[in-house]
């Protein structure tokens, strides 16, 4: 998240190509964990909440997760994740973007933040 | 000969590719022109338009009222269908998505969401001549649906 960072809603993105190995056709895919975490030594003492979303250049966005608020204190946030929200049509797809949404409760002129995810997916394949 | 004919022809697809790409130039600002802060005409929040990965989204940026009066707290996605989402702040909620510009002043193929009631609306958008937008949210048939002016804010 590139700055000045206004209070407010601010976006992140991230793209990522989806590797799925399995053979046969991706019939349902859901986030079953979504941990975002900080640099070492960093927080995310500057958000209010987060909300995660994947999209692609052919398929809508979908909101895939949510933290609401952001404790304190926390280098890593583990996030409530939508167990209804089918991805296989965005993971079937050549490139997905994560699209990180957080509210920032004050203006940081000079900063950047950069952080890193892991997500894991429950899948379904049919032959 | 046979070297002009091939040379008139390399200018011709030349010609061609840089017409071509300035009228993809030019598509570009004219879709962009969605981009801004739009005030529907309820008053209760303002919009922010962005282009993000080749479509339009709107999110929330402002509430006439951020607080939910049941609560004190500020307001919540409480009627999303999924209720693991409905944490969700509505500051910030993306409720316009996916539109792209179909050309003729006109946004399509996106949706539009309530969250008076967590219904999820198929839309288009649609800029007037006085700089006005025609949003119009609908199920199934265009015909059969509700229109709502937007204006510019900034």
């Amino acid at each position: 998240m590139e700055g000045p960072l206004f209070q407010g809603p601010n976006t992140a993105q991230a793209s990522f190509s989806p590797t799925m190995d399995a053979e046969g056709k991706l019939t349902r895919a859901t986030l079953s964990s979504a941990v975002i975490k900080a640099p070492e030594g960093q927080n995310f003492d500057a958000f209010s909440d987060v909300v995660l979303q994947l999209v692609t250049s052919s398929s809508d966005m979908i909101q895939v997760g949510v933290l609401n608020p952001v404790p304190k204190g926390q280098s890593s946030l583990t996030l409530q994740v939508s167990n209804e929200a089918n991805l296989s049509e965005l993971l079937s797809s050549d490139e997905c973007v994560w699209v990180i949404d957080a509210n920032i409760p004050v203006d940081m002129m000079d900063t950047t933040l950069t952080f890193s995810g892991d997500f894991s997916f429950d899948v379904t394949h049919t032959k | 000969m046979m070297k002009s004919i091939f040379l008139t022809f390399s200018l011709a697809i030349l010609t061609v590719g840089v017409a071509f790409g300035q009228d993809k130039k030019a598509d570009q600002k004219e879709a962009d022109r969605l981009i801004g802060v739009w005030a529907p005409s309820n008053g209760r929040a303002l919009v922010r338009v962005q282009n993000l990965a080749g479509k339009y989204y709107g999110r929330i940026v402002k509430l006439k009222e951020p607080n939910d009066p049941e609560t004190g707290k500020p307001k919540l996605d409480k009627n999303n269908p999924d209720e693991s989402l409905r944490s969700t702040p509505l500051l910030g909620f993306r409720m316009l998505k996916d539109f792209v510009y179909a050309g003729d002043d006109e946004w399509t193929e996106g949706t539009i969401y309530d969250p008076q009631n967590g219904s999820l609306y198929s839309s288009t958008i649609k800029m007037k001549k006085d700089g006005t937008l025609d949003i119009r949210g609908y199920i199934g048939v265009k015909a059969l649906g509700r229109t709502d002016v937007w204006t510019r804010v900034k």
